[in-house]
Order: C-alpha cells, then sequence, then structure tokens
C-alpha cells in the first residue's frame, strides 16, 4: 500500500503531465532571428587578440577545489625546502661582547 | 538535403566560428523552437519568450567564440544554458506573474463551457505555482519533467551535481505539493483518502 506522501507525489506527478503545451511562437520565429542576424555582423577578433585569449584560457581555473589544493601542495613543496638562515653562536656572543665594549668607551660609569 | 544540414550542432558552430551564415542559420531552424519552449517554461509570456531565444541566438552569433568545443561541452547543453540564464534574468527583472493572467491557455475546443473554465482555472493555479517555485527548483523541474533530459544532462546544464539535482527536484515537487495541497488542489481527507477538487 502506497503511503500517504507516495500517494500526493503520485497525484503531483499526473497533474504535472497535464500541464498545458507552450503555444507555437507567434511569427515565424526561425525567420525573425536569422533576418536579425543579417542586420549585424559578428565581431571577429583579430589574431593577436584570439592569441591572448587563447593564452589567458591556459590560466582558466576549473576547479576552485583543485587549485587550493595546488596552492597548499606548493606551499607545503616550498615550506620543506626553504632553508632559515642560522646565525652562528660564536657571532651573536662577538656581537654582544662588542655592544658591551661600545658602552664603555663612551664613558658611562658601571654602578 | 545539403551538406550543412547533415552536420552535427557541433560541426555547425565551427562553421559559425569561422562567420559561416548558413551554418547559423540552419541552427537556427533546428533548435529555435525547441528553445523558445524551454524559455516560455521558464517566464510564462509568448513574446518575452521568443525575446530571450532570438536575444541568445543573436549573441551565439557575435560571439561565437563563447562556445569553447574544447571544453567539450556539447551545443545543446552549453545553449540550454545560455538559454535558461537569459530567461532567469528576464524573470528578475520582471514582476511576479499575477494570478497566472499572463498565461496563454489553450484547452481542448470540444468540452463545455464549465470544465473549459475548470480546467483552465486548474491550470492557471498548476502555473501560478511552478513560477513562483525558487528559480533553481524551476529550472531543475523545467529540464527533467518537459525537456525530457537524463538527470545528468539536466546537472550539467546547471553546473551542479547529479544528487544535486535530485535534492533540487525533491524540494521543488515538495513545494508544488504543500503550495497545491493548501489551495486545495491536490490533497489527503484525515482518512489518508484523497479530497475532491474542483
Amino acid at each position: 500500500m502506497l503511503s500517504m506522501v507516495e500517494r500526493n507525489i503520485d497525484e503531483l506527478d499526473t497533474l504535472l503531465t497535464q500541464r498545458v503545451a507552450p503555444p507555437p511562437p507567434r511569427s515565424n520565429l526561425s525567420e525573425r532571428i536569422i533576418e536579425a542576424s543579417l542586420q549585424s555582423k559578428p565581431k571577429r577578433r583579430s589574431g593577436f587578440m584570439q592569441g591572448l585569449d587563447g593564452l589567458a584560457d591556459m590560466f582558466v581555473l576549473p576547479r576552485p577545489a583543485y587549485a587550493l589544493a595546488a596552492v597548499l601542495f606548493l606551499g607545503v613543496v616550498g615550506g620543506f625546502y626553504y632553508q632559515v638562515p642560522v646565525q652562528d653562536a660564536d657571532d651573536t656572543y662577538l656581537d654582544a661582547y662588542f655592544l658591551y665594549m661600545d658602552d664603555v668607551a663612551a664613558g658611562e660609569e658601571w654602578l | 538535403m545539403s551538406d550543412i544540414d547533415q552536420d552535427d550542432d557541433e560541426g555547425l558552430m565551427a562553421r559559425v566560428n569561422t562567420g559561416d551564415h548558413q551554418a547559423f542559420s540552419s541552427l537556427v531552424r533546428r533548435h529555435s523552437e525547441r528553445f523558445y519552449h524551454v524559455a516560455y517554461r521558464m517566464c510564462g509570456q509568448q513574446d518575452e519568450a521568443e525575446d530571450i531565444v532570438q536575444e541568445a541566438f543573436l549573441k551565439l552569433w557575435h560571439k561565437p567564440g563563447s562556445w569553447n568545443a574544447e571544453r567539450g561541452a556539447k551545443f545543446t547543453t552549453w545553449f540550454y544554458r545560455v538559454v535558461t540564464n537569459q530567461a532567469l534574468d528576464f524573470v528578475r527583472k520582471k514582476k511576479p506573474l499575477a494570478g497566472g493572467e499572463a498565461i496563454e491557455r489553450f484547452v481542448d475546443e470540444s468540452q463545455n463551457q464549465v470544465k473549459k473554465m475548470q480546467v483552465a482555472q486548474e491550470q492557471d493555479i498548476l502555473e501560478e505555482a511552478i513560477q513562483n517555485l525558487p528559480e533553481r527548483q524551476k529550472t531543475a523541474l523545467n529540464l527533467c519533467f518537459y525537456e525530457e533530459l537524463s538527470n545528468k544532462e539536466a546537472a550539467d546544464i546547471m553546473g551542479v551535481g547529479v544528487k544535486a539535482l535530485e535534492s533540487l527536484l525533491m524540494r521543488a515537487k515538495a513545494g508544488l505539493r504543500d503550495e497545491l495541497t493548501r489551495r486545495n488542489f491536490i490533497g489527503l481527507n484525515e482518512e489518508g483518502g484523497n479530497v475532491e477538487y474542483g
């Protein structure tokens, strides 16, 4: 036995098939369109512009999710190969030492 | 039959791309009526549906490069999208239909006057309920139910997955059922039997 909802949907399907067909177009639609198209010429692009379009097409990103994944991947790979410049511990010590000497040379007294 | 008439749509589009007006004419003669039906189902007005189709074909003539064969889409799939988008733009700009006044009615002449009025009234209610559906639900319903496209084709045209399309269809039907039940057009009585209407 059909459920209440199924019975309703069946009835709806029957109704939808009874929707009136669109009336035929009033004028001869095809000929009207063809005539209108004769009034204007298509805009043809120059060879150079077509080349530019072709170039732009190469950069179309059809799938945003893939684009995001590619950027993340490049970021991870880039991060993996990037080496953080490390300062030698001796250099750090020397810098601090000369800083101290400069302060003394300026004539400041110690407490 | 000329060579052009034997060409498939994609072959004709390749010719249109080179400025071949005969190929364009052939495409128009082949498809204008089908796309007029689509536009009419979307906007419910004869003149506007004709204008929508004309505009879509003229755009195609002026900028044939907007269809790119290399992307692999069938011409009809792509053009369905152009026409439905154009029709939706039209519907957005226009006020909603008032009581189905703008819908043309074609009723069998052999029916008596009372029956005719009843059928016309029912058709108005149905048409109004369909026209008042959210845009995407209405598009899905029109493509699958009246254009008899497969779910896959309709999903491609709308740029959604098949599951999403099926969900749109279900929601469209549920919305219609609620609206038509509210207006006593279809419905169930308390015992679960069908309520008579009309």
